[in-house]
C-alpha cells in the first residue's frame, strides 16, 4: 500500500476543477510539475489541510487525513514566500514547530538542522536580516524540525536566483536522501523537476496528464501536452508523413539530422525526410546551433553541430523516432 | 474553509456584546421616543425647515473643516513619510496630544493665545505700536474653522504619514521613467493609492466636526451658527423635548451613518505592500526644509497648549503666581483631596478603559481582517458616528432605567461608557496592524502542528502589538479627557481631572482649570511617550 | 500582554475593593437629589451636611444628580421608582415640571422667608436662596458705565458685550426674559436683540464660557449674576469687575427645595428642610453666591459688591408656552 494515496479527489473553484487520484511511496520524492492554473498548488494545500475538498479522500501512512485538522495531519510545508514568524528568531522559529519539551534538545536539534540547510550559527539572527535563499533554508529547518510524515515543498525555489536555486535545490535532494523523508516538491521549472525528483508527475487543467522518470516523461511522452511540457519538439499533422495516420507526430530537434545536399528517400529506408525546409532561424546555443525551419507552412525544430551556409535545407529523422501523438 | 470557522469572530464577541449592550440599547431607547406615537416627533423635525438650516449649516463647516484639515496634513505628511530626521517622532507624538485636550480647555488655550486681548495680539500690539487688536479672528466662522483644524490636523497627518509610509516607491520610480513629471506623478500615481486612508482620514473629522459644540457657539459667536448637537441639547436641557431631542439624534445619526455607509467601502484599506518604504536620512537642503515644515507645526499646535500652562502660573496682568497651585495642593475648599482624588479616579479609569479597548479592540480588528465584512468595522464606528450628545442622551436613559445607585456602580457605568466611546478608536487603531499580517503566516503555523491559539498568540499578535501600544496611548488619552459621559453617569460621585476642569471654571478659577489642565497635557504626554517610544523589542514596525 | 492583563486586573480589583468599601447600605438614609454644585467637594455641603447628622443623627445619602435641569429630568425619568427622598435646587423656571413628583410642607421657617420669593402658594417647593441676572463690567476699560439696557444697545459698546445662549444656558435663557419682562415680545424686544447682534463680541454656551472671556480680557460686560464681583473682592483682592444695577429691574432665578411624593422617611425630610431653611441659609448662600431668602440674615461684607437690586422678576412666572415662543423669535431675529 502506498504511504501517501489521494484517491478520486475533486475540488472546484468556479470554473477550475480539481480532479485526480495519486500515490506516493515511502521515502519517495515527488515531483509535481504543470504550468500556472493547473491546480498543482491546490493539490498541496489539499493534502496540507489549508484547503477542503468537496469529496475524495486523502491517506497518509495507512490513516485518513481528509477531514483532520491541519495541525494533526503530520505535515509540513515549505512555501514560495516568506513565512517565517518576524516575532521570533532563527531558532525560535525552527523551534516552533519540535514535538520535544526539553530545552537543550530543542537547542541541539535547531542547531543540527541549520547545519544541515548549510547555516551554521545563524540561530540568533533576526529572520528579517535574512537573504532569500538563506530564508528558504530556514523554512527547510523549520519544516523539517517538526518531524513530519511528509514534506510539502510549494515552489520552494521560485522566488531566488537561478544559481541559488541550483545550490538549494541540490541541497534538498541531498536532505531527502540522508533522511529518507517523503517529499512533494511543486514547481514549474521541468529543469528543476528533472534535476531532483525519483518521478514526475505532470499535471493540466487539474488532472494528472502523465506520471513516470524523468527519461520516460521526456523520451516516451504519452500525450503532446506532456511532450512539450518535458522538452522542445516539434509536432506536425501525422497524414503530411503517415497516409491515414490521424493526430500528429513529434519528434525532439535531437534526433532530427540536417543536410545541406538534396538527399535520395530511397537510401534511407530507416528515416523519414523533409526535404525543401526553409531556415527562418538559427540560435547559437552554445553546443551547436538551434534552427528553426519552415515545411510547407509547419515550423520544425532541429539541433545541428553546424551553422547551414545554404537557405533551403533537408532534415532526416529514424522512422521509430516519430511519435504517434495526440 | 478550515481556517475562517469563525474562530475569531467568536473571539471578537465580547467587545461586539460591549458594543451593542452600551451603544444600541441606549439608542434603541432613544428611537423608541422618537418613534413615540407613530413617528410623530420624526415626521415634524423632517417637515421643519430648521431642520434642514441646521443639516446645511453642519454639512459645511463639518466638509470645509476636514477638507481643510487633510489638504493641510498632505505636505507635511509627504515629507514625514519620506525622510527621518531628529525630532520627528517627538513632533508626531505632540500632535497626537492636541485631539486629547478637553475641547473646553481648546476653547480656553484659543481665547488666551488668539483673543482680541490674547498673547498673541499683546505681542503684535507692542510690535507695531497699535493699541487695538491687530488680528480678529475668533468669534467668526473663521475661528471655527481654524479650530476645527486646530484639532484634527493631527488626525489627518498621522492617518496620512502612517498610511504612506507603508508605500513603497517602485511605482513612482516607474513613473519618472515613463517621463511623467513630480507633479503629474503625485496626482495620477501616489495620490489613488493615498486615497483610502485620505478618506479614512477625512470622514474621521468630518463625524467629528458633525457633532461639533462648544467650538461652534464660543468661538463662533453668532447663533446662525448650529449645528444638529446644539439644538439637541437645547430641547434635552431647555425645552424639555425629549421626543424632539430624540427624533433630532435619530435624523443627525442617519445622515452621518448614511456618510459611512457611502464610503464605507473607499475606506477599506489597501493591501499591505511587500515592500515597505525606507525612510531617507534627510540632509542639507531636505532637513532644512523638514525643520521649516516642524516650525510650522510647532507654531500652529503648540501655542495654545503653552497658553494653558502659562495661564497656570501667570495672572491676565502676566503676575507670575502660583495661586492655582496652592489651590490645588491645600486650598481651603477641599481641593487637595479633590484633586490628588481626580488624578488618581482619572488613572484608574483610563488605565481600565485603555486595556479594555485595546484587549477588545485588538479581537475586533483581528475578527474583521480576517473575514474582510464591511458589518464589523460600520458596528464599530457608530458610536464615532453618534454625537457626544446623542450618547449622552442615551447614556442617561440608560442611567434613569438601572435601580439601585452606589459609587461602584457609577464607576462601571463610566468605565463601559468610555469604553463604548473608545472601542472604535481603538479598533480602528489596530485593524491595519491585523490587515499587515501575511495570509500564508498562519497557514506555515498550522502545518507545523501548533493550534489555533498558539499561531494566534505567537505568530500573529507580534503583529498588532506597536498598533496596540498606540491605541492604548489613544484609547488612554480620549478616556482622560472625556467630560460628558462622566457628568452624565456618575451622578457627581466621580470627579475625573477633565470634570474638575469644569467645576474649578464654574466657581471663576481659570488658574485652577489651566493648572489642571497642565496636570491632564502632562499626564497624556506620559502616556503618549510609553505608547509611542515603549517596547521596541518586538522588533516589528 | 499577560502582564498587561495581569496589571488590568488588579487595578480594577482594587478600585472594585475601595470602591466597595465605599458603598453603604442607603435604606435607612435621607436620600438627597442636589445639582452637583451643591454636592461637590467645595459645595455647601461639605460644611453643612456632618453639622446636620451630627445635630439630628440622621444620615443623609446626597446623590450629585448634574445640573439643575438634569436632575429635574431625572427625577421625571424615574417617576415613581426614584430613591430621591428631597429633592434640592430646583429653580422656578423649572417648578411645574416636579410638582407632580412633590408632597406640601408647610415648614415653620416659611415666615422668615420674603413673601415675594414664594412662588408655590401650595408649598411643595421651598425658596431657600435666590440669584438675580446682571450685566458685569470691567470698571478698567475705558467706557461710559451703562445704566439700562436700553443704554447697552448703543454703537459705542460695540463688540463689547458677552452674552449667552438661551438654548444652551439658564443664564442665557434668564437674559431673554428679562428682556421679555422688560419690553414685552414686540418691536421693542426685537429692537434690543438686534442691536445685540452688533453689541455682542459672541454668544456663549454657557455662563463658563463666557465668564471665562470676559476675565481673559475679550470683552468688558458680561452678562452674568450680581453676586459675581463677590469672588475677585476675597480672592483676587480687587474691585474692578462691577455689577451693573439697572434701575429696570432685574431678573431673578429661585432655588427651592421640596419632599419627594410617597418618601418613607417624611419626619427626617422635614427636618432636613428645615436646617436648610434656618442654620444652613448663610453658608449655603454664601458657597452658591446667592442671596438668602431669610432677609434678615447678615451677609459677610464682601456682598457689598453684590448689590441687591430693588426690582426683580420672578423667571418660574413666564408660562413654559412663552419660553418656547420666545426662544423661537430669538433665533429668526439672531439669524435673520
Amino acid at each position: 500500500m502506498a504511504y501517501l494515496e489521494i484517491k478520486n479527489i475533486e475540488k472546484k473553484y468556479g470554473s477550475f476543477n480539481l480532479s485526480l487520484s495519486l500515490e506516493a511511496g515511502e521515502g519517495e520524492f515527488l515531483c509535481i510539475i504543470g504550468p500556472s492554473g493547473s491546480g498543482k498548488s491546490t493539490l498541496l494545500s489539499l493534502i496540507a489541510g489549508l484547503e477542503e475538498p468537496d469529496s475524495g479522500s486523502i491517506i497518509l501512512d495507512g490513516r485518513d487525513i481528509t477531514r483532520e485538522k491541519i495541525q494533526d495531519r503530520g505535515i509540513a510545508m515549505v512555501f514560495q514566500d516568506f513565512t517565517l514568524f518576524p516575532s521570533m528568531n532563527v531558532q525560535k522559529n525552527i523551534e516552533f514547530g519540535m514535538k520535544m519539551r526539553e530545552k537543550t534538545k530543542r537547542r541541539n536539534l535547531a542547531a543540527n538542522l541549520l547545519k544541515l540547510v548549510g547555516l551554521e550559527g545563524y540561530g540568533k539572527r533576526s529572520v528579517t536580516s535574512l537573504s532569500g535563499g538563506e530564508a528558504q533554508r530556514v523554512q527547510l529547518a523549520r519544516a523539517l524540525a517538526s518531524e513530519p510524515g511528509i514534506l510539502l515543498l510549494d515552489e520552494p525555489l521560485s522566488a531566488l536566483d537561478p544559481p541559488m536555486r541550483k545550490n538549494i535545490r541540490n541541497a534538498i535532494r541531498a536532505i531527502h536522501d540522508s533522511l529518507g523523508i517523503t517529499m512533494l516538491y511543486v514547481t514549474h521549472d521541468r529543469e528543476e523537476a528533472f534535476s531532483i525528483s525519483d518521478s514526475i508527475v505532470i499535471m493540466n487543467e487539474g488532472r494528472i496528464a502523465a506520471r513516470g522518470s524523468a527519461e520516460e516523461l521526456y523520451r516516451h511522452p504519452s500525450d503532446l501536452f506532456t511532450a512539450f511540457f518535458t522538452g522542445e519538439g516539434t509536432a506536425i499533422p501525422a497524414h503530411l508523413v503517415f497516409e491515414n495516420m490521424e493526430g500528429s507526430v513529434f519528434f525532439r530537434p535531437e534526433e532530427a539530422t540536417i543536410s545541406e545536399d538534396e538527399l535520395d528517400p530511397s537510401l534511407y529506408t530507416m528515416h523519414v525526410i523533409f526535404s525543401g525546409c526553409e531556415v527562418v532561424s538559427c540560435e547559437f546555443t552554445g553546443a551547436g546551433y538551434m534552427l528553426g525551419l519552415n515545411y510547407k507552412g509547419y515550423p520544425l525544430l532541429c539541433q545541428s553541430a553546424t551553422k547551414p551556409r545554404r537557405k533551403t535545407v533537408s532534415l532526416m529523422i529514424l522512422r521509430e523516432s516519430l511519435r504517434n501523438l495526440i | 474553509m478550515a481556517r475562517y470557522d469563525g474562530y475569531y469572530l467568536r473571539r471578537a464577541l465580547p467587545g461586539i456584546a460591549v458594543l451593542v449592550v452600551l451603544f444600541l440599547i441606549p439608542l434603541i431607547t432613544t428611537f423608541s421616543y422618537a418613534f413615540h406615537d407613530g413617528m410623530r416627533p420624526l415626521m415634524e423635525i423632517f417637515e421643519d425647515g430648521y431642520t434642514y438650516r441646521l443639516l446645511s449649516f453642519t454639512l459645511t463647516e463639518s466638509l470645509l473643516s476636514a477638507l481643510l484639515s487633510v489638504l493641510a496634513a498632505l505636505p507635511f505628511a509627504a515629507y514625514f513619510s519620506r525622510y527621518t530626521f531628529p525630532g520627528r517622532k517627538a513632533v508626531m507624538t505632540l500632535s497626537a496630544l492636541a485631539f486629547t485636550i478637553p475641547t473646553i480647555l481648546v476653547v480656553l488655550g484659543f481665547v488666551i493665545w488668539y483673543g482680541n486681548n490674547g498673547l498673541l495680539n499683546d505681542f503684535l500690539m507692542r510690535l507695531t505700536g497699535r493699541d487695538h487688536s491687530v488680528i480678529e479672528v475668533l468669534y467668526s466662522f473663521r475661528a471655527i474653522i481654524l479650530a476645527h483644524v486646530y484639532l484634527n490636523f493631527p488626525i489627518a497627518f498621522l492617518l496620512i504619514t502612517q498610511a504612506w509610509e507603508g508605500l513603497s516607491d517602485t511605482t513612482e520610480h516607474a513613473a519618472y521613467t515613463l517621463g511623467a513629471g513630480r507633479i503629474r506623478t503625485f496626482f495620477m500615481v501616489t495620490l489613488p493609492r493615498l486615497r483610502g486612508s485620505i478618506a479614512a482620514a477625512f470622514i474621521l473629522i468630518f463625524l467629528f466636526c458633525f457633532s461639533s459644540f462648544s467650538i461652534i457657539l464660543v468661538l463662533g459667536g453668532n447663533p446662525a451658527y448650529s449645528t444638529f448637537e446644539t439644538e439637541i441639547y437645547r430641547r434635552v436641557h431647555i425645552s424639555v423635548d425629549r421626543e424632539g431631542a430624540a427624533a433630532l439624534s435619530v435624523f443627525a445619526l442617519c445622515v452621518s451613518s448614511l456618510l459611512l455607509i457611502i464610503t464605507g467601502p473607499g475606506m477599506r484599506r489597501r493591501k499591505a505592500e511587500r515592500r515597505q518604504r525606507e525612510l531617507i536620512k534627510a540632509k542639507g537642503g531636505t532637513l532644512a526644509a523638514a525643520y521649516a515644515l516642524v516650525l510650522l507645526i510647532l507654531l500652529f499646535l503648540l501655542p495654545p497648549m503653552l497658553s494653558i500652562i502659562y495661564r497656570a502660573f501667570y495672572t491676565k496682568e502676566g503676575a507670575f503666581t502660583l495661586k492655582a497651585w496652592n489651590d490645588i495642593a491645600e486650598g481651603g475648599t477641599g481641593f487637595m483631596s479633590a484633586a490628588s482624588g481626580a488624578v488618581i479616579a482619572s488613572f484608574v479609569i483610563a488605565s481600565a478603559v485603555s486595556l479594555l479597548s485595546v484587549f477588545l479592540g485588538a479581537r475586533i480588528a483581528m475578527a474583521s481582517a480576517k473575514r474582510g465584512s464591511v458589518l464589523l468595522p460600520l458596528l464599530s464606528s457608530m458610536p464615532m458616528a453618534s454625537g457626544s450628545v446623542t450618547l449622552g442622551l442615551g447614556f442617561s436613559f440608560l442611567s434613569a432605567m438601572i435601580p439601585f445607585k452606589s459609587p461602584l456602580i457609577s464607576l462601571l457605568l463610566v468605565i463601559a461608557a468610555h469604553l463604548v466611546i473608545v472601542l472604535p478608536f481603538s479598533v480602528r487603531t489596530i485593524t491595519p496592524g491585523a490587515r499587515a499580517i501575511p495570509a500564508l503566516l498562519p497557514d506555515a503555523a498550522y502545518t507545523l502542528g501548533a493550534s489555533k491559539r498558539r499561531t494566534r498568540r505567537k505568530v500573529e499578535m507580534p503583529f498588532l502589538y506597536p498598533y496596540m501600544r498606540k491605541a492604548f496611548a489613544f484609547s488612554f488619552a480620549l478616556s482622560l479627557g472625556e467630560v460628558n459621559a462622566t457628568l452624565t453617569l456618575s451622578d457627581g460621585r466621580i470627579s475625573t481631572i477633565p470634570v474638575l476642569i469644569y467645576r474649578m471654571i464654574g466657581s471663576y478659577n481659570y488658574q485652577g482649570a489651566a493648572a489642571l489642565g497642565t496636570i491632564l497635557l502632562a499626564e497624556a504626554l506620559i502616556i503618549f511617550a510609553i505608547g509611542e517610544c515603549g517596547g521596541k523589542k518586538n522588533g516589528i514596525s | 500582554m499577560k502582564k498587561a492583563m495581569l496589571l488590568a486586573l488588579v487595578l480594577f480589583a482594587a478600585t472594585l475593593i475601595s470602591a466597595e468599601g465605599l458603598t453603604e447600605s442607603t435604606d435607612d438614609m435621607l436620600t438627597v437629589y442636589a445639582y452637583d454644585s451643591f454636592s461637590g467637594d467645595w459645595g455647601p455641603a461639605a460644611k453643612l451636611l456632618p453639622a446636620f447628622e451630627e445635630e439630628t443623627g440622621i444620615k443623609v445619602n446626597l446623590v450629585g444628580a448634574g445640573d439643575a435641569v438634569e436632575m429635574v429630568s431625572r427625577l421625571e425619568l424615574e417617576g415613581e421608582n426614584t430613591e430621591a427622598d428631597v429633592i434640592l435646587g430646583v429653580t422656578d423656571d423649572f417648578a411645574y415640571r416636579v410638582y407632580p413628583y412633590l408632597e406640601a410642607y408647610d415648614s415653620p421657617y416659611l415666615d422668615v422667608i420674603d413673601e415675594e420669593l414664594v412662588f408655590d402658594p401650595e408649598h411643595r417647593l421651598l425658596p431657600f436662596d435666590y440669584g438675580t441676572f446682571a450685566f458685569v463690567w470691567d470698571s478698567e476699560c475705558g467706557l461710559e458705565k451703562p445704566q439700562s439696557l436700553a443704554d447697552l444697545t448703543k454703537p459705542e459698546y460695540r463688540n463689547k458685550i458677552i452674552l449667552i445662549d438661551p438654548r444652551t444656558s439658564s443664564v442665557g435663557l434668564g437674559l431673554l426674559l428679562w428682556t421679555y419682562n422688560i419690553y414685552g415680545d414686540g418691536e421693542e424686544f426685537e429692537a434690543w436683540w438686534r442691536a445685540m447682534k452688533d453689541n455682542a463680541l459672541t454668544i456663549a454656551d454657557g455662563w463658563s464660557s463666557a465668564y471665562g472671556l470676559f476675565t481673559e480680557g475679550e470683552a468688558p460686560i458680561v452678562l452674568s449674576y450680581t453676586t459675581s464681583p463677590v469672588y475677585h473682592v476675597m480672592n483676587e483682592n480687587t474691585t474692578r469687575y462691577q455689577t451693573l444695577v439697572f434701575q429696570e429691574g432685574h431678573e431673578a432665578q429661585i432655588e427651592a427645595i421640596g419632599i419627594v411624593k410617597g418618601t418613607e422617611h417624611r419626619a427626617e425630610a422635614e427636618k432636613f428642610i428645615d436646617f436648610i431653611l434656618s442654620e444652613g441659609q448663610l453658608d449655603t448662600a454664601i458657597a452658591n453666591s446667592m442671596y438668602p431668602v431669610n432677609t434678615s440674615l447678615e451677609l459677610p461684607d464682601a456682598f457689598n459688591y453684590a448689590p441687591q437690586p430693588e426690582k426683580i422678576f420672578r423667571s418660574g412666572d413666564t408660562s413654559p408656552e412663552t419660553v418656547e415662543a420666545l426662544q423661537e423669535k430669538w433665533i429668526s431675529i439672531m439669524t435673520e
